[in-house]
């Protein structure tokens, strides 16, 4: 009988269209392409599915007219389906409607940039930030819309869906050991060098490579992440790379590595331990000159993308076993930024709590307004292994199956409670690496008060070359950069003698 | 022992099967007869958008089938273990979508939106 | 003639309980009945039944706490919750943590009786 529905995924590429297709499209051969740029015609959509961004272009009723691939693959349908259908059914944001943003900028004179949620074909929620412009003739009419769309990770969601108090206050902290680490904060994200994570499980390293993103002049770039240990090598080198067709058996066209996709913004590598020496080897490569080389191809290509990488591992031991190279730790260790375990946090598990149940109170539409004193008790003495991860999710299921406004001890996981299980006592957490720490560290504290960015490089940049006892090809490597980079500078800073 | 009547829950707004099934705040309840006939249609308007309300009502109602159109997995799996026909990403008028149901032919991520051809800018 | 599957029922409100058994095993289904979560994991491992009806509501030992540990140790044991006032978050915490199903009290037998049969018919395994 009716319905017949599988339970699949939905392939938005199998949506059946059925009924005529709208008057107001021409017909699928007048294809539309962009004339006295160059010397050929270019296809439009050609050029718009280079965007490493979703795209779609909409008419005076903000139905589709075109969307590129990037589109496509962050909704999960494809053009053919879409064109003619107005984006609120496509898109199906929280903005659509009272908040439209394509409307807002019929309004206003610049582009509106807004943040919301959307449901794709997987039946994911997404949050994203959409960008519409009001396209105009020569008259100054109304012609059509033009909206990208870029996904935003959030590991703590804002109940107001927009932050208004700037990027760093979506990391939770008042800890001295979370303070120290937003005091770097600031000027790692103005450099462009690489990053490195470091922590535990559980202790926020993705929030913050995202934040990191956000407040860098990259920001209006993609931000694209990679989990190394989530494919076998062949797969993450074709997914970090790209391939050719026919680079192997079963690359039936070209594919765009995640490192072209991230081209103008930052590529953000998780599990960097997990990667496998080979990749190490051609990243270290991509570290040094900023050429891609994917599988298969002859030839490389330039890609602008400022890498940051995190791991819970200890990575000097992994290069003492011999399993992650000792140059690519040394390239990625610039700027390192070690997010300490909850239980090093004094002060922040009452914060994050509170956080949290506000949160989850909202989401699940609930009026939760706090613990029961023995509740509190237990959930203050708990060590959170899983740090911050955990602290959310023990919150989330309390808060999602009480039924009063207070959450006790009966809403709380028994494991919390379990005292058969011996529990080591983690090893205090440290900034472990070997030689001096990071240039960047040295110089904000060599710095000292005076914060800025170029006093700041500038201090660098001396730090490096002390460090390397003069030798300015040493001290490039040690801060990361080319050579070439490195003369710039010092010329810009007056430090050429 | 089968029920010859189907009740089927279509969330909607205006006259389009609704875009999310967490942001709706209106829905339709019909009948259908075991021939595909609607014997009975009623919309009902909600107090608030919540999912885990309109979940609750689904099953208040007994409910044989839903027909939205973006819903997050964890609802379309509960759905779906509560033994609920959950066809999703519908996109159209919600007429035409139990109009389809009811001939058994509607599956989900059909599209059937008719663009309104008077030229008219909303 | 008593079915070849026995239910345990573990619900702190002695009354309903033995009234819900006492109606199951007039229909033939073996039931026993236990007052609380602790005592009725300590049951389970001694004696596991082919199906557990568990109310979420208990004081103490938390019936979702129950179902967890249930499913952790005897993952065979099909659980089905019951509860007296929904809750959609509830229901899929349920879900997410094996439940066959997730009932509103009060229950009807016949539907009782065809949610057993459906969870004890042989199913492929979930990988």
């Amino acid at each position: 009988m009716a319905g017949g529905n599988t339970g699949k995924d939905l392939d938005g590429k199998a949506g059946r269209r059925s009924g005529l297709p709208p008057l107001s499209l021409p017909p699928l051969s007048l294809a539309p392409r962009i004339e006295g740029l160059s010397g050929v015609p270019i296809p439009l959509l050609d050029l718009l599915d280079e965007i490493p961004l979703g795209l779609v272009i909409l008419d005076r009723n903000r139905s589709v007219l075109a969307a590129n691939r990037p589109f496509e693959a962050l909704t999960g349908f494809s053009r053919e389906t879409i064109t003619g259908l107005p984006c609120r059914l496509v898109l199906r944001t929280n903005l659509c409607g009272r908040f439209c943003p394509a409307l807002q900028a019929q309004n206003a004179s610049s582009a509106v940039s807004l943040e919301g949620d959307m449901i794709d074909c997987q039946r994911r929620k997404l949050d994203i930030r959409i960008t519409a412009t009001a396209l105009r003739d020569n008259n100054g009419d109304l012609c059509g819309f033009m909206e990208t769309i870029q996904e935003i990770r959030t590991m703590t969601q804002d109940s107001t869906g927009m932050n208004k108090s700037g990027f760093f206050a979506r990391v939770l902290g008042q800890s001295p050991k979370m303070t120290e680490v937003f005091n770097i904060l600031p000027a790692v994200a103005q450099t462009d060098s690489a990053v490195l994570i470091t922590g535990e499980t559980g202790t926020g390293k993705d929030l913050v490579a995202e934040v990191i993103h956000e407040a860098s002049t990259r920001s209006r770039g993609p931000f694209i992440k990679v989990n190394c240990g989530a494919l076998p090598e062949t797969l993450l080198e074709s997914e970090l790379f790209g391939h050719t067709k026919g680079a192997f058996t079963g690359a039936v066209s070209d594919k765009p590595g995640r490192l072209k996709m991230a081209h103008g913004g930052t590529l953000f590598l998780t599990e960097i331990g997990d990667l496998p020496l080979p990749l190490q080897v051609k990243l270290l490569t991509f570290l040094d000159d900023q050429i891609v080389y994917p599988l298969g191809a002859s030839r490389g290509f330039q890609a602008d993308v400022r890498v940051i990488a995190a791991t819970h591992r200890q990575l000097e031991n992994m290069v003492n076993q011999g399993a992650f190279r000792q140059d690519l730790l040394f390239r990625l260790n610039v700027i390192r930024v070690h997010l300490p375990p909850l239980r090093e946090r004094t002060g922040d598990v009452k914060l994050l709590l509170a956080h949290y149940l506000t949160e989850f109170s909202q989401r699940f539409r609930k009026r939760v307004t706090g613990f029961t004193p023995e509740a509190t008790r237990l959930l203050n003495a708990y060590a959170y292994p899983g740090n911050v991860r955990e602290i959310r999710n023990i919150v989330e299921y309390a808060v999602g199956i009480v039924r009063g406004d207070v959450i006790g001890v009966e809403h709380l996981s028994a494991y919390l409670f379990d005292t058969s299980v011996e529990k080591t006592v983690p090893a205090p957490s440290g900034e472990a690496h070997t030689g001096g720490r990071s240039p960047l560290a040295q110089a904000v504290q060599a710095a000292g008060d005076t914060m800025s960015w170029p006093v700041l490089e500038r201090t660098m940049i001396l730090e490096a070359l002390v460090q390397s006892k003069g030798r300015r090809t040493k001290a490039a490597e040690v801060l990361g950069w080319g050579r070439s980079t490195l003369w710039r500078k010092m010329k810009q800073y007056g430090l050429e003698s | 022992m089968t029920t010859p009547l189907k009740k089927v829950l279509i969330t909607i707004t205006e006259n389009e099967v609704a875009p999310r099934f967490d942001l709706t705040s209106e829905v339709l309840i019909a009948t259908i007869d075991p021939e595909g006939r609607v014997v009975n249609e009623r919309t009902m308007v909600l107090p608030s958008a919540s999912q885990e309300d309109l979940c609750h009502l689904i099953l208040a109602e007994s409910v044989d089938a839903v027909i939205c159109s973006g819903i997050e997995d964890e609802y379309y799996q509960y759905m779906k273990w509560k033994r609920i026909d959950v066809i999703d990403s519908v996109i159209g008028p919600y007429e035409e979508a139990l109009g389809r149901y009811a001939a058994g032919t509607l599956r989900a991520g059909d599209i059937f939106f008719f663009p309104v051809m008077d030229g008219s800018v909303d | 003639m008593m079915s070849d599957y026995r239910v345990m029922l573990i619900d702190d409100e002695e009354e309903y309980a033995g009234t819900l058994a006492e109606r199951l095993e007039l229909r033939g289904i073996s039931t026993r009945v236990v007052l609380d979560g602790q005592e009725g994991l300590t049951a389970i491992d001694e004696d596991p039944p082919d199906i557990v009806l568990l109310d979420v509501m208990m004081p103490g030992f938390s019936g979702l706490e129950t179902l967890r540990q249930i499913k952790k140790a005897h993952p065979r044991v099909e659980v089905i919750l019951l509860t007296g006032r929904g809750s959609t978050r509830e229901g899929i915490e349920g879900m997410r943590l094996g439940a066959f199903d997730y009932l509103m009290k009060p229950v009807q037998i016949e539907e009782l009786i065809e949610r057993f049969q459906a969870a004890l018919a042989p199913r492929p395994i979930k990988g």
